[in-house]
């Protein structure tokens, strides 16, 4: 389909940070990466570990301390500013601070770099704002007077907006952090669908683990040694660097669930017999009430039956209790707990 | 290609209709500004004068030549730079309440005029009669320079400090510093430029002459062209400057444009004018929630006449009572302008910048 598909950006021996009064502070070094068009990129890093400047460096924000970043074979730095906004667009997480102004303003800003100076939109233009609305889901939104929208509404536009450059490249620090679980999800899928039908890299930041090993073509993971290690969502599992770039303490990364849960020592150990969703759910009662599930009855300290209509007897030591609904099942579960420290 | 998007964008109906109310007030404004005054003149008599024709009443001829003429364009002329200063600053700060007023830009001329006004030694034609060109254009040059140095002076603050009231409080106190310097300079002076210096610190537009007005009336173009030439980056400005850059624009330049074109505008009014309050802050606001937009290639036109407007209006109040005695010009645009700030502030959301 294209030729040089897998040189479409190319970061070499990058090494990015901010430079004060000839006092460098290095934030990254070392990365080296390169992606084809088309491609959906989380890069995820804990908070604070520079993912915003690492996307302001490739944005040409912000100038890199070393290194090279090269687009379609040219230096980022070889752009003027016009080119560099046809080419790449932003999803920033400053949040816009306007009014008197609708949705399909917010788009047409989108299409500053392709028209003249007085910013006149021609019908070919318009044509590109409509399709970029329709594309996002926001058409509805185009005469809505833009302080009376949503965060995710608001969003939706911004990235309208972005498409409306019709860059090669889009940019997007944190898109979904004012934005609600299903909404996160669903904004992922838009922008893995954008980049697919569009041909466009999209690199997204976010710490939101989850989605982002359920959506992404590729990982960029800040690891902890502040270098950017890249592969597929399995491949980093696999090899535990997830589960090394972001472990804390009192957390551990659950290979089979993609999530981390608590990691707390010397657990209390329960075993629990039962089927379906009653069993599932009575499982997460006690996960949450500080026990360890095990699956031999041996080695616990409790033992838990759950029948299929979610009556339950619990039995331990010199200990026995029944009851029908999981509120009741974890407050036992604690206080067991509670009498065993 | 198709004719793209129905109903997507409303038609510009309302607004041609808006502009077109606006340009109607501005000329039936300029008509009261020729006929109301101190002296009454008929109607016809006025038309023929201004036309051109003689009339047997010299002294007739005289006021409206030499005062009403003027004094017309002057309020016309200052209330649309005083304006359009007032936009580019707002959108320069993303401050809803910036203006060249409170922001200290008009101290920053006032010392320019004052220290002109002792080095040259006795009087400006603001301050008596008979100044020559060469010490109308050193005024004006010095008003400009003096409201450059501090507009510059805010915006560096600016940068460190994003909250939109610090910026105001900061403008505020280097207003009050430079106010202080120019105290200090006007209490060497004599008793009678003096007194002088605080009726041109009322503001006046009846006080400029002609020979003024072919100074104001070029270097007010040249800010009108300039605030009309930066449109569409002023634009994207709103979106902050971040995506402004990530749109291709070039900050640091279109900082020192607006920077040059709203000082320019702001010193050249302040020079002859005085320190006019509030015109600046509450006719973009005004214009905004007229048209409904914060699209400055709608808005600056918008200013421009209403602007104009509101300053023949603020004129025309101010000789009203009496008929004799005028009121400080500065009193009558605070009393209208005042209200309007304090209802901005507690209508931001409203408002052009929100957050």
């Amino acid at each position: 389909m294209m030729n040089n598909v897998d040189s479409f950006l190319e970061i070499n021996e990058l090494e990015i940070g901010y430079k004060y009064r000839r006092k460098s502070n290095i934030v990254l070094s070392k990365i080296n990466l390169t992606t084809r068009r088309g491609e959906f990129i989380c890069l995820l890093g804990k908070n604070g570990s520079g993912k915003s400047t690492f996307l302001r460096t490739l944005a040409g924000m912000q100038k890199e301390l070393n290194g090279s970043i090269l687009l379609n074979r040219q230096p980022l730095s070889n752009f003027g500013n016009r080119e560099k906004a046809k080419k790449i667009a932003v999803v920033l997480t400053e949040r816009l601070q306007i009014g008197a102004m609708r949705g399909y303003d917010i788009v047409e800003f989108g299409r500053y770099p392709h028209t003249g100076w007085v910013g006149k939109l021609t019908a070919a233009d318009h044509a590109i704002v409509k399709q970029c609305l329709e594309d996002v889901g926001a058409i509805h939104l185009a005469n809505r007077e833009i302080n009376q929208l949503s965060d995710g509404e608001r969003q939706r536009l911004i990235i309208a907006r972005a498409l409306a450059q019709e860059p090669e490249l889009m940019l997007l620090d944190e898109p979904s952090s004012f934005l609600d679980a299903p909404a996160k999800i669903e904004l992922a899928i838009l922008l893995r669908d954008l980049a697919y039908k569009r041909n466009i890299t999209v690199i997204a930041a976010t710490h939101d683990l989850d989605i982002s090993l359920r959506t992404s073509d590729t990982i960029w993971l800040i690891t902890e040694n502040h270098e950017i290690e890249n592969g597929s969502p399995e491949d980093l599992i696999a090899n535990n660097s997830i589960a090394k770039a972001f472990s804390g303490d009192k957390t551990k990364f659950n290979n089979s669930k993609r999530t981390f849960e608590p990691d707390e020592k010397n657990l209390n150990k329960a075993y629990v017999e039962g089927k379906g969703q009653p069993f599932e759910l009575a499982l997460s009662a006690l996960e949450r009430s500080g026990w360890q599930i095990v699956l031999s009855p041996n080695e616990a300290q409790m033992r838990i039956s759950i029948s299929s209509n979610g009556q339950w007897r619990v039995m331990a030591d010199n200990f026995e209790k029944t009851g029908e609904n999981f509120a009741e099942l974890a407050s036992a579960a604690q206080k067991l707990k509670n009498h065993a420290l | 290609m198709q004719e793209s998007t129905p109903r997507l964008k409303p038609t510009g109906k309302r607004q041609v209709t808006l502009f077109f109310a606006l340009l109607i007030g501005v000329v039936v404004l300029a008509i009261l500004g020729l006929t109301l005054g101190s002296v009454n003149i008929p109607l016809n008599e006025i038309w023929k004068i201004s036309t051109g024709y003689s009339t047997t009443n010299t002294s007739w001829q005289t006021i409206v030549i030499d005062i009403r003429v003027p004094r017309t364009f002057t309020a016309l002329i200052a209330g649309a730079a005083i304006g359009l200063a007032g936009l580019q600053m707002q959108t320069l700060f993303r401050n809803p309440l910036a203006d060249p007023f409170v922001l200290g830009i008009s101290s920053g001329a006032s010392l320019g005029v004052a220290l002109i006004v002792l080095t040259v030694g006795s009087a400006g034609a603001v301050f008596g009669a008979g100044l020559g060109l060469f010490e109308n254009v050193s005024l004006a040059i010095a008003a400009i320079i003096g409201s450059t140095i501090v507009l510059f002076i805010v915006l560096l603050i600016a940068e460190r400090v994003r909250s939109a009231v610090t910026i105001l409080i900061v403008g505020l106190m280097v207003g009050y510093l430079v106010s202080a310097i120019v105290m200090l300079l006007v209490a060497w002076s004599e008793p009678q430029q003096l007194s002088r210096f605080v009726v041109w610190g009322f503001g006046s537009f009846r006080s400029v002459t002609w020979d003024e007005l072919r100074i104001l009336a070029p270097v007010s173009l040249l800010g009108f062209l300039i605030a009309g030439s930066i449109v569409k980056p002023l634009n994207a400005l709103l979106l902050g400057e971040d995506y402004a850059k990530s749109l291709g624009i070039n900050i640091r330049a279109l900082r020192i444009i607006t920077m040059a074109g709203s000082s320019l505008l702001a010193g050249i009014v302040t020079a002859f004018c005085g320190p006019i309050a509030f015109i600046g802050v509450a006719t973009p606001h005004i214009a905004r929630s007229l048209f409904k937009t914060s699209d400055h290639r709608i808005l600056v036109p918008a200013v421009l006449l209403s602007g104009a407007i509101i300053a023949m209006i603020a004129e025309l109040v101010a000789q009203l009572p009496g008929n004799n005695s005028v009121l400080p010009l500065n009193a009558v645009t605070s009393l209208l302008g005042a209200p309007v700030v304090v209802i901005v502030l507690i209508r931001s959301r409203l408002g052009a910048f929100t957050g």
